[in-house]
């Protein structure tokens, strides 16, 4: 290979790389809003601590669920959960899910089963209690089952806190405000519910480890197979 | 017993007769270079797709209020390894591009797409196009606020077309005046049928098409098929094996590892008509058109210019007529080539900016940068036209 020809390769492997770091891992060119996270508070959203989930489950139950519902888990607003019809139609439609979850450490009661009521049920056996919420506050109170992915823990220990200075005119009372510690077992929660609980993530972690470093062995392999084989047929 | 049975079948079918013919008779160039290798792993991350696909089908539930809870919770958390399936398939629909990109940047450089080759360009376009149609229907499936979002953005592209034929593509394309039900179910039946079919069944042309037309050749020489080639196996096949191993390791460290830019946070949120999420962007692999449409001020024009850039691509072949072949021996060309790969990734990153009109003047600059080297082409061609033939017609 020419001097010319290393440089080309240099080049094109570089720029490769580069574009595909700069669109899937790290894009220099964009600012992402930070939001501060005290580190004692960051400690006790990932602890996997089963007591500050319990609390921050009683929290979420007790306040949030005054508007908010966590049809993952279970809980449901609390004109909803008032509503005459409400234990019936929990027991002729919601069915009970195996959770992966940090839950199932959790639910000891209920061995880690969540009830589930699909969302074309609640809609419209709800739909009164929901219209209600939504003249109240202008949109029905979003689902919290999915927010910890959708919008990270950062960002949820603020919002909690401080919803107005996020996003200004929104229709969030800031609840927990100045009550940093409620609003991380919040998160803690809310994390509990979209994460695999810590035996779950150590098996997915063991299995990523296995599955690439078999790939890497069997590709290695193949490589020397072929160099010699190739000097038994005189190609090389 | 085994080897009987393989007789039994080897008598009926001649199969060794046609891995002999196909696989080792079949001669490549010697001098295959790494980027070749794209071509293999495009098959592969084709193959992964419809496996992980079919798996997550036996789950999916294409209906507005049913979608997002029967991805997110049930294939998500409540199936056996579902999350794996879902993650193998989202992240392997943004690898299968990334393949797909690099296959053809490497058809461009080494010239692959000159006589007799054209067709196989033709086909491998027609597969590029029906890889983002098939990518575009599959991210609005899991009904998320930027599924939702960003197909709302897409289907109102077309709309730039001024009068009632822009409105009625968008119309045709959304199934109504908002996304909903229909749109989903079509979006769900062109996702998993219709389109894969329609793309084995290009690709099988395609890969005919090349062992018709053969292979090309790094160095765009004619070579003596008898002296210079190598067995395709296990000359080749073993190598992009090996590579292939490597590619898929690769591939599920983001898998396992990596998943937080193929399943962004803003679609781990249910679908919303009402409530627009503040960034809505395509997908990275249509970041470029869409940087070109949104740079030009009038809509119309942007649309036309991002289509003629498709329509470029697709004429490569007529555009470029030099009889030299292979960037390697063309100086003019590899310095296009590489003014071309700087506009086509300055337009995808500069996709994913906000818009400012800052920003629009750049991408207006890459934008004419990916123009000129279309048109260098015919002019290029022409210099070495002179120049072949006063050398005598050399290749």
């Amino acid at each position: 290979m020419s001097i010319g020809n290393i440089i080309k390769t240099i080049f094109f492997t570089v720029f490769v790389i580069g574009f595909f770091f700069i669109i899937w891992v790290k894009n220099p060119f964009v600012q992402e809003t930070e939001y501060p996270l005290p580190a004692q508070y960051k400690a006790m959203i990932y602890s996997d601590n089963p007591q500050i989930i319990a609390a921050g489950r009683q929290i979420v139950t007790q306040q949030c669920a005054a508007c908010h519902s966590l049809r993952y888990d279970g809980v449901y607003p609390l004109s909803v959960k008032s509503d005459p019809n409400f234990p019936r139609i929990i027991k002729k439609f919601a069915k009970p899910i195996p959770n992966n979850s940090l839950l199932a450490t959790f639910h000891s009661k209920t061995k880690g089963f969540s009830m589930y009521l699909p969302e074309d049920v609640y809609d419209a056996a709800f739909a009164s209690e929901l219209h209600t919420l939504k003249t109240q506050f202008g949109k029905v109170p979003p689902d919290l089952s999915t927010m910890y992915l959708a919008r990270g823990a950062d960002y949820l220990f603020n919002w909690v806190q401080e919803p107005g200075k996020i996003l200004p005119g929104t229709a969030m009372p800031p609840i927990l405000q100045g009550q940093p510690k409620e609003a991380a077992e919040v998160v803690a929660y809310l994390r509990a519910v979209d994460t695999p609980s810590p035996a779950e993530a150590s098996r997915r972690f063991e299995m990523g480890v296995i599955t690439i470093a078999f790939l890497i062995a069997l590709g290695i392999v193949i490589y020397i197979y072929r160099g010699r084989l190739l000097n038994k047929m005189g190609l090389h | 017993m085994i080897g009987k049975l393989a007789n039994y079948i080897e008598e009926r079918t001649h199969l060794s007769q046609m891995f002999q013919e196909q696989m080792v008779d079949y001669k490549v160039p010697k001098n295959l270079t790494f980027p070749y290798v794209f071509g293999v792993l495009a098959i592969v991350a084709f193959t992964i797709q419809i496996i992980s696909g079919m798996i997550l089908l036996m789950y999916y539930k294409p209906y507005d209020t049913l979608a997002f809870d029967s991805v997110a919770l049930f294939i998500w958390k409540v199936i056996p390894y579902g999350w794996l399936f879902r993650s193998i398939h989202a992240a392997g629909a943004n690898f299968f591009l990334a393949v797909v990109y690099l296959h053809m940047f490497t058809g461009i450089y080494y010239n692959a797409y000159k006589k007799p080759r054209e067709l196989v360009w033709v086909m491998g376009f027609i597969i590029y196009f029906l890889l983002l149609l098939t990518a575009l229907t599959g991210y609005v499936l899991p009904w998320g606020q930027l599924s939702y979002w960003a197909t709302e953005v897409t289907v109102e592209i077309p709309g730039a077309i001024p009068g009632v034929i822009g409105e009625t593509i968008s119309l045709l394309m959304r199934g109504g005046y908002t996304l909903g039900n229909i749109a989903l179910g079509r979006f769900f039946a062109l996702h998993v049928l219709i389109l894969p079919l329609i793309l084995l069944g290009v690709v099988s042309i395609h890969l005919f098409l090349v062992r018709a037309a053969g292979i090309s050749n790094p160095d765009g020489k004619p070579y003596d098929k008898k002296k210079e080639g190598v067995p395709f196996h296990p000359y080749v096949t073993l190598k992009e094996g090996a590579i292939a191993m490597f590619y898929l390791a690769l591939f599920f460290f983001f898998v396992f590892f990596y998943m937080k830019e193929f399943l962004p946070g803003t679609n781990w949120e249910p679908a919303n008509p009402l409530q627009t999420p503040a960034e809505i962007a395509p997908e990275w692999y249509l970041k470029g058109y869409y940087a070109i449409f949104r740079s030009i001020p009038n809509k119309f024009v942007g649309f036309v210019t991002f289509n003629l850039v498709l329509a470029l691509i697709l004429l490569l072949p007529w555009l470029d007529f030099s009889p030299i072949r292979s960037a390697r021996r063309r100086p003019l060309f590899f310095i296009m080539y590489i003014v071309f790969i700087i506009a086509g990734a300055g337009l995808t990153i500069v996709g994913t900016l906000q818009a400012t009109p800052e920003v629009a003047k750049v991408g207006l600059f890459f934008t004419a940068l990916l123009f000129l080297f279309f048109i260098s082409l015919p002019i290029i061609s022409f210099i070495e036209l002179g120049y072949s033939k006063a050398k005598g017609g050399e290749q």
